[in-house]
């Protein structure tokens, strides 16, 4: 290949974006819909994801016994529960301890303190999953069980959690597909287009000796440069829509009520990745654009 | 150099443009292709650059078998062959300069050196002081010169004229002819199809005289006889 080849059909590139200027604007703001839609499920995704981690840091599930629960049912329970490997961890709260940490923190409170004894606090067990989604199924499991009085867990946020986790997959992998394909259509489009407007240009093209990759590279460089302005236009929205839809997200999804939730999107190299993945898929989408247009118009 | 051994070409609605040509030229060679319209003149030319395929028979170029050549070796073919188009196929968007300079760029040559041919060879057309002109803004004259400039530039073994005084006056048809003859004798082999009858007769040169696709007479320094 002559070192001229690559340059010059970048020139001829830009040429073709520059002078079908009312179809490049077409093109590059449905596909910059597309990664812009693409980002932010994928910048949900990962958030929600992160808030998986979190919710299951947490103590998940509260067993509490009856008061004249033996020791020894609860521990019998407990050894059940940790051989049965959907638990991370179970730890028993005797009736003494939950009077320790019930005094920790109400030690500013002294009404709250006054004839307080381990007698009034239950027995419990205090239950970490190994995935989110088995935990209800697990707390059904546990009320069932005898001397349970009662099983605490986050249900509600749970719920709203894995329904919100579910929907969002569901629904981005869906308008993720029908946008990646209305790209490819429309660069289909607007490539064929500039191919039949050069029709002429091709045919004396090829009648002088040029190659077929020489004719087809500069149409390819044009999808590769539509994808790359409309990645690159949709990295700057998203960075800046990041950090002002962000909190709505979580209250959403009803995860802040436990606490601040460690979010992907203030990591820089995730927002760095973000941006990279975006313009490979720029890339990679206005190339296949152009290499159907190619397929369909330039049969040679 | 060129080789046509019983070439037919009919078309898919039953035309028959050629009929048992055989046809040889030498290298170094000046051959009018001579014929009234419909003759079969520009087919056989498009048949040699494989701008059509042959029905029937073998062309070849240089000791290649051009009919069943592969696409990708059609390229290399249409390097050796300059062709001047009867419509000269001049790209309307790009200024003289750049029509001249597109047989250059497909080849991959380098930017330096199609800056120092293509003004060069529009010196030798007649035409450097238009070179920022774009081919509507040039009569027909000088349309015609661009299109030779263009199958001149890279320096083709064999250059094909396709009526190349067809829409010109009397004085640019002498300065075209004068320029093939010149580029002859620089060793390039020159065909011309022409049915000008004042050109054939100018130059005392071979000439080819078809006639419903056949060729029926080949005079090695003939006269337009029909």
């Amino acid at each position: 290949m002559n070192s001229n080849f690559l340059p010059e059909s970048l020139l001829l590139a830009g040429q073709y974006v520059r002078r079908n200027l009312f179809l490049t604007v077409a093109s590059v703001a449905v596909m910059t819909l597309t990664f812009f839609v693409t980002a932010t499920f994928v910048g949900a995704a990962a958030g929600a994801d992160s808030a998986v981690k979190f919710l299951e840091s947490k103590a998940q599930i509260t067993v509490f016994f009856k008061n004249d629960a033996p020791p020894e049912k609860i521990m019998a329970i407990k050894d059940n529960l940790e051989a049965g490997g959907s638990t991370i961890e179970v730890k028993y709260i005797s009736q003494e301890e939950a009077l320790k940490i019930y005094l920790g923190q109400h030690q500013d409170e002294p009404t709250l303190l006054e004839s307080v004894n381990a007698g009034i606090f239950p027995p419990s067990l205090e239950i970490r999953g190994r995935r989110l989604s088995d935990l209800p199924q697990l707390a059904k499991e546990l009320e069932n069980k005898e001397g349970v009085e009662e099983v605490v867990f986050f249900k509600e946020v749970v719920d709203t959690f894995l329904r919100w986790t579910q929907t969002i997959r569901l629904f981005g992998l869906i308008l993720i597909s029908i946008l990646t394909l209305i790209s490819v259509l429309i660069t289909l489009i607007t490539i064929g287009m500039t191919i039949y407007t050069r029709v002429e240009e091709i045919e004396v093209m090829r009648l002088v000796g040029a190659t077929a990759w020489y004719i087809r590279l500069p149409f390819l460089f044009q999808g590769a440069l539509y994808g790359l302005i409309s990645a690159s236009l949709s990295s700057v929205l998203f960075l800046a829509a990041t950090p002002v839809v962000t909190p709505y997200f979580f209250r959403l999804m009803g995860v802040t009520s436990l606490g601040t939730v460690p979010f992907p999107l203030s990591d820089p190299v995730f927002l760095a990745e973000i941006v990279a993945g975006q313009l490979f898929f720029g890339v990679f989408l206005g190339i296949a654009g152009s290499a159907a247009a190619i397929r369909k118009y330039l049969r040679f | 150099m060129i080789e046509f051994r019983g070439v037919d070409k009919e078309y898919p609605d039953g035309t028959l443009a050629l009929s048992g040509v055989d046809l040889l030229i030498e290298p170094g060679e000046f051959v009018f292709l001579v014929g009234p319209s419909g003759a079969g003149k520009t087919t056989l030319i498009k048949l040699l650059i494989r701008e059509e395929v042959a029905s029937r028979g073998e062309i070849f170029f240089r000791d290649q078998e051009v009919t069943g050549l592969p696409a990708n070796q059609l390229p290399h073919l249409r390097r050796d062959i300059g062709v001047v188009f009867q419509d000269y196929k001049l790209l309307p968007t790009r200024t003289v300069f750049e029509n001249v300079a597109l047989s250059l760029e497909v080849v991959g040559r380098q930017r330096a050196e199609i800056n120092e041919l293509v003004p060069a060879v529009l010196k030798l057309v007649d035409l450097l002081g238009k070179v920022g002109h774009f081919p509507d803004q040039l009569s027909g004259g000088e349309q015609q010169r661009v299109a030779i400039a263009r199958a001149l530039v890279h320096e083709p073994k064999v250059l094909i004229a396709d009526e190349p005084t067809g829409d010109v006056d009397p004085a640019m048809t002498w300065s075209i002819t004068q320029l093939l003859k010149r580029i002859n004798e620089w060793g390039t082999t020159v065909i011309v199809a022409t049915h000008d009858v004042d050109v054939v007769n100018s130059l005392n040169k071979r000439v080819v005289s078809l006639e419903r696709g056949r060729i029926v007479r080949d005079n090695p320094q003939g006269q337009y006889e029909f």
